[in-house]
């Protein structure tokens, strides 16, 4: 997909802006969503299951279940994934609103018991951390995401491809 | 001459509205995960700095409790202040009645700095069916230490334990022997026996009263104590007895009287 719409006539003197855009083909942007899951597999799924695994194996109950997690933190790389192979679409705003719910509700989770009691076998002593206000201020992110979807998708309603140019100037 | 240019035109007002928010969503998120980082960094400063409890002392107060007063030494070289620190003391005794219930007031520590927790923990001599003063035994202690760290963390920390608990007056026994007519007076062997488990000298007088089941008290006297800690005591003097008196079936009062206070002593029965 490419484009380059006229651009607006002036005299010789004139500086004629730059309005085209060149969108890459849909196999490349497969490639590079393939290469942008990558980081986050190991952020949203690596990390957390590596931490709460090593402190199960150590008498330490996880606050969440893994699978949750596992499940949870791959169901928001495919959306990241489907977003960036479609972002020259309309699907744009829709995929952003929809990941980044996805992504409080992943944070919910963690909300729901935002405890973790860590007993300390053999000692009498238990260890216990708050954690909900931390949980909270990660999703200031996700929900100015969703204002950002959804100026996205007002922005592709009213003006069909307006926004390509700027996504991918040519 | 100028070299013409390519110029970018200005994005539209909601597509550069939509990016700043995606920006600040992004700024957001990098400036929480270098904070927690620097939480994480702050907190490991902290308990490498060994938080202690100072050394403790117990001794006999004037409003008739045991007194435990200790410090505790909280330093916190981190980066961020540790809010509302406080300490929480419930201690039950071998009965399972809670004998303290009481904390300390919170307090902040800043970054940089150290704090001394004062604590003075109270203990009444006795609960329910058991005396601390003649019983040793094992006092369970639930201690919680709460705070906000790095204006983001509850933590919390409890710390369950089982301590020995020495008596003073451990084994107390208090005994009359045969009366006998001395001197146109009866007097009676008092017997007075025990082992100072405590950690402290018994330090003062010992009065009792030897109170016949008709009531009215019809001997009395004191010994002198200065018993060490570990120590056991016993010692025997002749008591003059009101004519007539009876003691059988009645009973020893006894008070310890150490700096002004007197404190009483659970009654012996005299078979």
């Amino acid at each position: 997909m490419s484009g380059a719409p006229p651009s607006p006539g002036g005299g010789a003197a004139a500086v004629p802006p730059v309005t085209g855009y060149a969108v890459p083909s849909l196999g490349w942007r497969i490639l590079a969503a393939a290469l942008l899951i990558i980081p986050l597999v190991i952020l949203l799924i690596g990390i957390p299951v590596a931490i709460l695994t090593y402190l199960s194996a150590h008498g330490i109950p996880p606050p969440i279940s893994i699978s949750v997690i596992e499940f949870a933190g791959a169901a928001i790389v495919a959306l990241v994934a489907v977003r960036h192979i479609l972002r020259p679409t309309a699907a744009l705003g829709p995929l952003a609103i929809a990941t980044s719910t996805a992504t409080i509700v992943y944070l919910y989770l963690f909300l729901v018991d935002a405890t973790w009691r860590i007993p300390i076998p053999g000692s009498g002593v238990s260890l216990s951390l708050g954690y909900g206000a931390l949980v909270l201020l990660l999703m200031i992110g996700p929900a100015l995401a969703i204002g950002a979807g959804l100026l996205t998708l007002i922005e592709d309603v009213g003006s069909p491809k307006e926004r390509l140019p700027f996504d991918y100037p040519a | 001459m100028a070299t013409p240019y390519s110029r970018r035109p200005r994005a539209p007002g909601i597509y550069r509205a939509a990016r700043a928010l995606r920006r600040l969503g992004l700024i957001s998120f990098v400036l929480i995960v270098v904070f927690v980082a620097v939480v994480a960094y702050s907190a490991v400063q902290v308990v490498r700095s060994t938080p202690h409890i100072d050394s403790s002392a117990v001794t006999m107060e004037p409003n008739g409790t045991f007194g435990i007063t200790a410090s505790f030494t909280l330093s916190n070289p981190g980066l961020v202040p540790i809010q509302s620190f406080g300490l929480q003391f419930r201690i039950l005794n071998s009965s399972g009645d809670a004998i303290v219930a009481s904390g300390t007031d919170p307090l902040t520590v800043p970054a940089g700095g150290s704090d001394i927790v004062p604590i003075a923990l109270f203990l009444p001599l006795t609960a329910g069916e058991s005396s601390l003063l003649v019983q040793n035994q094992y006092l369970h202690w639930d201690v919680w230490g709460n705070a906000t760290y790095g204006y983001l963390f509850a933590v919390s920390i409890s710390v369950d334990s089982n301590r020995s608990w020495g008596a003073p007056f451990s084994d107390l026994n208090v005994s009359v022997g045969p009366p006998a007519l001395m001197g146109g007076t009866v007097v009676a062997p008092v017997t007075l026996s025990f082992v100072d488990q405590a950690s402290f000298a018994d330090d003062g007088q010992l009065t009792f009263q030897v109170v016949p089941p008709s009531g009215a008290p019809c001997a009395s006297g004191s010994f002198a104590l200065d018993v060490a800690s570990g120590s056991p005591y016993s010692s025997t003097q002749d008591v003059p007895f009101t004519p007539g008196c009876n003691p059988s079936g009645g009973e020893i009062t006894a008070q310890y009287i150490e700096g002004g206070t007197e404190i009483p002593l659970p009654p012996q029965r005299i078979p």
